[in-house]
């Protein structure tokens, strides 16, 4: 008899357990409405990565409930649903189920709400798969704030599914002896295992993490113009060419542009992490070079540089007012200069794309893995175009010379820092398309033909996520692997190691592989 | 069986003890029974709903709560986030603070009751759990502004909670292990005598006094900035008028507050310089405890009433970095991006906003108004600041201080009469004479308001300008030559006390405020961000 009721108290349990989950199903009935369906992030009409983790969104028509069929190929399906908030949740191994059978085909998505009148069907929009996308993006979480810092972190996304993983963060609690901040990670050739970022403030220095070792260097140097700031890895040797940069920052007073970051001085040098020695690449006293971009074959550094012929007429105190004045009329061209890795030295520059010709001023030049194109941003002015709403993707075919934009992902706010995934077909790319101030990762599918197609943001468990995170997402970085290094190990060659520092050698610049 | 009481013990121990009975042969009137922690409740209430009421109102609008995990990530990433998140999530009965007041002083005289019961306080000793809430109350009010300037008010509940879980699990045990018998907090339950209960009670009234005596005089600004930012957050300039004229001293904060009403009902040239101008230590710290002259606690609002959006803007997001999310914050932000017709970035702040249990209100008011473009310009008061917008762009970098009235003293162009207007006066107020002077051409020929008149008449006998375009009445004129003969005499002397000399016959005159009043303390000058010539 004891069994009896045990058994019938287990089923009893279950079968409350089982009614309190809800069936979705697709409405048997539906009237098409004419009304443009409003999704938060779009997802409408996209290519997406054939890896990527489910594209939760929410529905922002009016309805008390909601439902979402996903018809792919091979007669694979998938429904979704979601309550009154629009929220709608995707089962992972359903969609992955899907994306796997719907490879390089399309998927048709249809989304239907209930209103008091019935069912209503939206029209439909479809999401083409394509090729996967590197795995792993890691980026930078910081306010879109001013002058002041306080909590930030350097995170790893792994994009097939929704975990982050934390490379590394600063002190949660303010601690003036402790306050730091972290800055520029960058990895070598798409590997995670090789990579770099700053400290700056307390603790300061350069964090290079290699072959399983991470090691804190000093990259101040007397024959350095300052400390080294926008790196670049050679895609087969542990040497690096960074900017050196003398940054400092103006805020309008009624632009929509809130925030202006000048340079009123940089270089270019160079790095080899084996004999910690540094030197300058390009250090010219009219000339302001930056963000440094070694191409795949790392024969050649591409960089932009702007041309201040006023700076060598006023003494260096006054190059800062002198670039604030003139703001508007800073402009970066594209440029490159040949690298010969027999004698580590480099040749004559090049002008690639004559942006000032254009009315346009070049920043962050990154070259697709295959070699075959460069892509980077123009604004109307200036380098730091995150801050720059006229700034767009484009690109420059290196084989044929043609300069265009890339008309389908840009969007009419900013569009700045990106980054190649190693098989050529995607990038990512941080926009502030969604509120104007806050940076979001966006990716777009980057076809054969050279062409991008539209951009979609993150996708994020909760689809509010973007809405409410209080930070923006800050150079996006796309990696093959995931970062084997842990917080820390980070954490303790920061706290513990000085910053060993680096000797300076001067190299000879001669004419190699300039045509 | 009815467990025997004190009272009862002790008759019983009457009845036994014929020595007992002989003390007390001649009965002697007892003192009436009050009950004295609902005294302390009563007491607490008053303090933390009505009289401090407006700082821990502001101490709510200071802090954020959302039950969203994503919006608290920042305080449940820390080592102590639940007892943040704890405090946080009870600071909001502050929303009401008559219902945060009484919330507040019944956790704390509900630990206070438990606590006497656990440490078995009888007689003279019942006082220490009375005492106790009254120095809390006091350590509270040390903090000023600190409390949550700067720094997280989340310890104004957290404290009181974790010692009422203290008290409670005390209390438990000695209940456990003793059987004692818990006092009914109505009822007497002790044995005291008229001594002790008159002791008791005048002790209560006495703290009390000495607690509204440091928050009504001492704490006069504190509690004036706290009402005065409530009333900004209702537009109610009348209201924030009246509440400045209840400050004999008033601080930085209350002066922004005024001036910011003053600008906002058209009076700012004519009474801006009628009140006392030497601000008084508040004794603020910043978070790494330097000395803070909490020109950042008011800069944003400032800012935002003196056209400069994109600047007050710009002091909200430095807050918020360092201080992490508030709502007050976030309503500015949100304000200052519809003032920007940035709707969609104020979308974002109204989405997190929609998520704090308690700002239904200020979303129904304005979240309209993110609909249009520019609707924001329908509601008259911010038409008013629209109108102190710059014409052209420039850098915050050109512009100059001080915050009270932004920063707007290199103007060189406005879109108003009233930006040209609080232009002057942000010279006048920064000493800025030839600055001053420089402005004043389209004020030639016309009737000009108090402070321009009595500035002008100086600058015309101190600097020999001309004042031949400008209607300076002869009696201003002459009154400067008074005033200069009655200060000469002081040559030489401290200006500060010489101003508490002068004050009685020159209070609220232009001249008087520029040799004797607004002069920095030495103490701020190294974290000054303002000009060197004025506090």
């Amino acid at each position: 008899m004891k069994r009896y009721i045990i058994i019938s108290c287990i089923l009893f349990t279950f079968l409350l357990l089982t009614s309190c989950e809800r069936h979705i199903e697709v409405p048997s009935a539906s009237t098409p409405t004419s009304e443009r369906l409003l999704i938060y992030p779009d997802y409408t009409n996209i290519v997406i990565p054939e890896n990527i983790a489910p594209l939760n969104f929410m529905v922002r028509n009016s309805g008390d409930e909601f439902v979402v069929a996903m018809e792919g190929a091979k007669g694979s399906k998938l429904v979704a649903g979601g309550t009154k908030n629009g929220k709608i949740e995707i089962d992972s191994l359903e969609w992955r189920q899907l994306l796997q059978t719907s490879r390089n085909a399309k998927i048709k998505v249809t989304v239907y709400a209930r209103r008091d009148a019935g069912w209503v069907a939206f029209k439909s929009y479809l999401l083409r798969v394509a090729e996967p996308i590197d795995a792993y993006l890691s980026y930078r979480l910081i306010e879109p704030g001013y002058e002041l810092y306080r909590q930030l972190g350097l995170y790893q996304r792994n994009l097939t599914t929704f975990d982050v993983q934390t490379i590394y963060e600063n002190n949660r609690t303010y601690h003036t002896g402790e306050n730091h901040c972290i800055n520029c990670h960058n990895y070598q050739n798409y590997d995670a295992s090789t990579m770099l970022f700053h400290v700056r403030g307390n603790m300061g220095g350069t964090l290079f993490a290699r072959d399983g070792k991470i090691e804190k260097m000093n990259m101040k140097c007397d024959s350095v113009l300052s400390n080294a700031v926008y790196p670049s890895w050679n895609p087969k040797h542990p040497w690096l060419v960074f900017s050196s940069n003398k940054t400092g920052q103006t805020f309008h007073l009624l632009n929509h542009e809130k925030v202006e970051v000048i340079d009123s001085a940089s270089d270019l040098i160079y790095y080899n992490t084996e004999t910690k020695q540094i030197s300058n690449v390009l250090k010219t006293p009219t000339d302001l070079e930056n963000f440094p971009c070694w191409t795949p074959t790392g024969d050649r550094v591409f960089y932009c540089v702007a041309h201040m012929p006023s700076f060598s007429q006023i003494p260096d105190s006054l190059h800062t007012r002198e670039v604030v004045l003139n703001y508007a009329q800073v402009k970066y061209n594209l440029m490159s200069i040949p690298f010969d890795e027999k004698t580590q030295t480099f040749g004559e520059p090049r002008l690639e794309v004559d942006c000032e010709a254009m009315g346009k001023s070049v920043s962050v030049p990154r070259v697709s893995p295959d070699g075959r194109y460069v892509l980077f941003t123009l604004g109307d002015y200036g380098q730091f175009h995150i801050w720059h709403k006229s700034s767009d993707l484009y690109v420059k075919d290196l084989q044929t010379g043609k300069v265009y934009p890339m008309k389908a992902s840009n969007s009419g706010d900013v569009d700045s820092f990106h980054s190649w995934s190693s098989n050529n077909r995607w990038f990512v790319f941080s926009s502030r398309r969604d509120d104007g101030s806050f940076t979001r990762p966006y990716i777009a599918y980057f076809d054969r033909n050279g062409h991008s197609h539209k951009a979609f943001i993150l996708p994020q468990k909760d689809p509010e996520h973007n809405l409410l995170l209080f930070k923006s997402y800050n150079v996006p970085e796309l990696t093959r692997n995931a970062v084997p290094y842990q917080f820390k190990e980070f954490r303790d060659a920061i706290y513990q190691q000085k910053g060993t520092p680096v000797t300076y050698r001067e190299i000879r610049n001669i004419s190699v592989g300039n045509e | 069986m009815k467990k025997k009481t004190p009272i009862l013990k002790q008759k019983e121990k009457q009845k036994a003890s014929p020595s007992v009975k002989a003390v007390d042969a001649k009965p002697k009137r007892a003192l009436p029974f009050i009950p004295p922690f609902v005294v302390l409740l009563l007491m607490l209430w008053i303090f933390a709903g009505m009289v401090y009421g407006d700082v821990f109102y502001m101490a709510e609008q200071h802090s954020f709560f959302a039950f969203d995990p994503l919006l608290m990530k920042n305080v449940t990433d820390q080592s102590n986030g639940w007892l943040v998140m704890v405090g946080r999530f009870f600071l909001l009965s502050y929303h009401i603070p008559v219902l945060g007041g009484l919330l507040w002083a019944l956790v704390i005289t509900s630990a206070m009751w438990m606590l006497g019961y656990a440490l078995r306080c009888t007689g003279y000793l019942r006082l220490i759990p009375l005492v106790l809430p009254f120095l809390f109350a006091v350590y509270v009010m040390s903090k000023g502004l600190n409390l949550y300037y700067q720094f997280d008010p989340y310890w104004l509940f957290s404290y009181p909670l974790v010692l009422w879980c203290v008290a409670l699990v005390a209390a438990l045990v000695v209940r456990l292990v003793t059987h004692r018998h818990i006092p009914s907090l109505l009822r007497d339950g002790f044995a005291d005598t008229s001594r002790q209960r008159l002791t008791i009670g005048c002790s209560l009234l006495v703290l009390f006094v000495a607690l509204m005596i440091d928050a009504v005089p001492f704490h006069v600004n504190e509690r004036a900035t706290a009402t005065m930012q409530r009333q900004l957050q209702e537009q109610d300039w009348e209201a924030m008028l009246r509440t400045a004229e209840g400050v004999k001293r008033p601080g930085r904060t209350v002066a922004c507050y005024r001036a910011i009403a003053l600008s906002q009902t058209g009076q700012i040239s004519s009474r801006l310089f009628d009140t006392h101008y030497q601000y008084p230590d508040l004794g603020l710290k910043n978070r790494a405890g330097q000395v803070d002259n909490g020109t950042e606690y008011y800069a944003a609002d400032g800012d935002f009433y003196a056209g400069l959006i994109n600047t007050s803007y710009h002091e909200s997001m430095e807050r918020t970095v360092i201080d992490g999310i508030t709502v007050y914050r976030l309503k500015r932000m949100f304000l200052c991006a519809l003032l920007n017709n940035e709707r969609q970035l104020a979308y974002k702040y109204y989405t997190i906003l929609s998520h704090h249990p308690l700002e239904g209100k200020f979303l129904s008011k304005y979240g309209p108004m993110m609909q249009k473009s520019d609707a924001i310009l329908e509601e008259p008061n911010f038409r008013l600041v629209a109108e102190l917008m710059p014409v052209d762009d420039s850098f915050e970098q050109w512009y100059r201080t001080p915050y009270f009235i932004g920063y707007n003293i290199m103007l060189t162009a406005g879109r108003s009469r009233r930006a040209l207007e609080n232009s002057l006066v942000a010279c006048l107020y920064a000493k800025e004479l030839t600055a001053f002077y420089q402005r004043t051409a389209p004020l030639q020929g016309e009737s000009l308001p108090q402070s321009f008149d009595e500035a002008l008449a100086m600058i015309g006998i101190k600097d020999g300008n001309s004042l031949q375009p400008y209607v300076v009445t002869p009696l201003s004129t002459e009154r400067v030559r008074s005033f200069l003969r009655d200060a000469v005499q002081y040559k030489g002397q401290d200006r500060k006390e010489v101003y508490y000399e002068l004050s009685p016959k020159y209070q609220g005159y232009y001249p008087f405020y520029y040799y004797f009043q607004n002069i920095p303390d030495k103490n701020y000058m190294k974290y000054d961000r303002e000009s060197g010539r004025v506090n």
